[in-house]
């Protein structure tokens, strides 16, 4: 069964709320669509309804998140409300496989904004893999959405803001930090302060986590990183090293720190998925290491009445999310005939002048954070590279000697051939290829192939059923 | 209260109301609105895949990594990050899986 849009939104974080709102103010009938249960996205993550958390849980941000909830729900009457669902295919032009709570159906779409967010960029070393060792946004999601703390000795390392943001829901939580290990330096973290000045709303959150960590006596240790975890059924040590200023590690300085849960996570990359199905063009970017799609101004793909908007399209953080998605969605509005030229301009004329503001300041925090090659030292043969399927370094790095020279060429290892289908390996995999000095032409992502969710296999029968949309 | 190093619920959250579901075959606690990675979490089960002789655990939560895909209600290659616990929820966890076997 096919439920007809005139767009569709995949997406509730910052940029889909934003884009549906002005989609929704033109009167244009629109789906938004996430698996989630409540809108949101990765910051704005609210606890589930039966949840009450204490006031000290609650990000610092939550007043923007709840500003632009309510906005969403008084946008207009256009909207259906998709949650729970999984858009997991795409298998004709303008038009998407949806599973919902056991139902399939499919929605077509004119106009299609993609705000698939971002996935966190992980730098592997031996035992990463081991459990108890966790993402740093999925830790800082467990305690602030689902209100589980770890208990024992708790390490976070890595490097961005999660990092920070991380450690400060630990402590905030009561529970103990033995370190924090970020891999850049103090004085290139200063520099990204000068960066936030051409966009001061982000200078109050900043302040209050680094606060929470001095005043909890949380030492952060800057140019440090991992080399490995170790233990049994469950990570059991961590070895740190000292960085140079190339990010390699200098021999002798190593730390061993006993631990009982691990946070790591190396900052932001797109998470493009639905983009990569649909056949939009995506590039390597060799100065944020992560393939990106191609988009104009306004957010508009390769594919015709495509758009791409939020970190899903570049990573630049939850503002710089809803402003693109605010852009993306007056320019659809447009397309589709709901504005005149002299209306998406003076609408849109705002949130363009956000957007150079806010690019000085994403261009600061790429400059700060993107690993540099000696960041990826910590790779060793034995590391595994794809969860999923259990490849190693060692593996990958043999076929490159052999002369194998693009992610395509090392898939008979079994990489990105899991149910992930890639979204772990094939970024650590670019960047092995990368400082295998391959040409950079060679750096291309992977042909992905539905389902891009796992999905229950019943989602796959021919059952389908009446879509029962609700409003946010 | 378990002191063993993991995960717990932390004293000042109001949950949803107290359930239970079946991990291989043992009952653990769980409160509505948790997911399933979370009541397993909590009642110290930090592994919750087995892939041939390795063991992984939750790693993105957010849906993603699928390292936390398990058989839930009879339905191999589910996320227990992204599915909600409810009474008699059956979980079987620690499913071997062979290398190369989409689930
Ligand atoms: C784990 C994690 C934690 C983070 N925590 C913070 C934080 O605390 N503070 C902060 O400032 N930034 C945080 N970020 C950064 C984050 O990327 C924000 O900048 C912001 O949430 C991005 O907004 P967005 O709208 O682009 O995407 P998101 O907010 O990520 O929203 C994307 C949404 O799309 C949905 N989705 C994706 N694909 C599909 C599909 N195929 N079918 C259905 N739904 C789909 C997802 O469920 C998600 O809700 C975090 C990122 C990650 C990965
Ligand atoms: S922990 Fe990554 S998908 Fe559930």
């Amino acid at each position: 069964m096919t439920h007809r849009f005139q767009a569709a939104v995949v997406g509730m974080g910052p940029a889909g709320m934003a884009a549906a709102i002005e989609l929704a103010r033109a009167g244009v009938k629109i789906a938004l669509i996430d698996q989630a249960p409540l809108p949101g996205g990765q910051v704005y993550r609210q606890p589930p309804g039966e949840f009450s958390m204490p006031p000290g849980l609650a990000p610092s941000r939550h007043n923007i998140g709840h500003a632009l909830r309510r906005e969403l729900a008084q946008a207009g009457s256009s909207l259906t409300f998709l949650n729970g669902a999984v858009v997991w295919g795409a298998f004709s032009p303008g038009t998407l496989s949806v599973h919902q709570t056991g139902r399939n159906y499919e929605v077509s779409y004119e106009k299609l904004v993609i705000c698939e967010g971002a996935q966190e960029r992980i730098i592997p070393c031996p035992g990463w893999t081991l459990p108890g060792v966790i993402s740093l946004g999925g830790l800082q999601k467990m305690i602030t959405t689902q209100g589980i703390a770890p208990r024992g000795r708790v390490l976070l390392a890595g490097s961005g803001p999660l990092l920070i943001g991380t450690a400060a829901a630990v402590v905030g939580a009561g529970a103990s930090l033995v370190g924090v290990y970020e891999a850049v330096s103090f004085t290139s973290l200063m520099s990204l302060g000068l960066g936030m000045m051409a966009w001061p709303r982000l200078l109050p959150e900043s302040f209050s986590y680094m606060s929470e960590l001095i005043f909890k006596g949380v030492k952060v240790h800057f140019n440090w990183g991992l080399k490995t975890l170790s233990g049994d059924d469950r990570v059991r040590e961590a070895t740190l090293v000292r960085l140079d200023g190339s990010g390699a590690p200098i021999p002798g300085s190593e730390r061993i720190v006993p631990v009982d849960v691990v946070g790591i996570g190396s900052g932001l990359q797109p998470h493009v998925r639905l983009a990569r199905l649909i056949g939009c063009r995506t590039e390597y970017d060799p100065d944020r290491r992560y393939f990106a799609p191609v988009t104009d101004t306004w957010g508009q793909s390769s594919q015709t009445g495509v758009y791409i908007a939020g970190d899903g399209g570049g990573v630049g953080g939850a503002d710089w999310s809803e402003v693109q998605g605010r852009i993306s969605g007056l320019h659809a509005s447009w397309s589709l005939n709901r504005m005149g030229c002299d209306q998406l301009g003076s609408f849109s004329s705002r949130w363009l002048r956000s957007k150079r503001r806010l690019q000085a300041y994403v261009n600061a925090l790429h400059r700060v954070f993107t690993p540099k090659d000696g960041h990826y030292s910590s790779i060793t043969p034995e590391t595994v590279i794809c969860r999923c399927e259990a490849v190693r370094a060692g593996d990958l790095m043999a076929r490159m000697k052999m002369g194998e020279q693009d992610l395509t060429a090392l898939k008979p290892s079994r990489l990105a051939m899991g149910p992930c289908q890639g979204r772990g390996c094939e970024g650590i995999a670019t960047e092995m290829l990368r400082l295998h000095d391959v040409p950079r032409e060679n750096l291309k992502a992977l042909h992905l192939r539905p389902p891009i969710i796992p999905m229950p296999l019943s989602a796959f029968s021919k059952h389908t059923e009446r879509v029962s949309g609700s409003r946010s | 209260m378990n002191e063993t190093p993991g995960f717990f619920r932390l004293d000042d959250v109001k949950r949803g109301e107290a359930l239970e579901i079946k991990v291989d075959g043992k009952a653990i606690p769980a409160f509505a609105g948790e997911t399933v990675a979370t009541a397993l979490l909590a009642a110290g089960l930090l592994s919750c895949q087995s892939h041939d002789d390795r063991a992984l655990g939750v790693f993105c939560n957010i849906g993603q990594c699928c390292s936390c895909l398990m058989t839930i209600d009879g339905v191999s290659g589910v996320r227990a990050c992204q599915t909600l616990v409810s009474p008699g929820l059956v979980v079987e966890s620690r499913r071997l899986q062979k290398r190369g076997s989409r689930p």
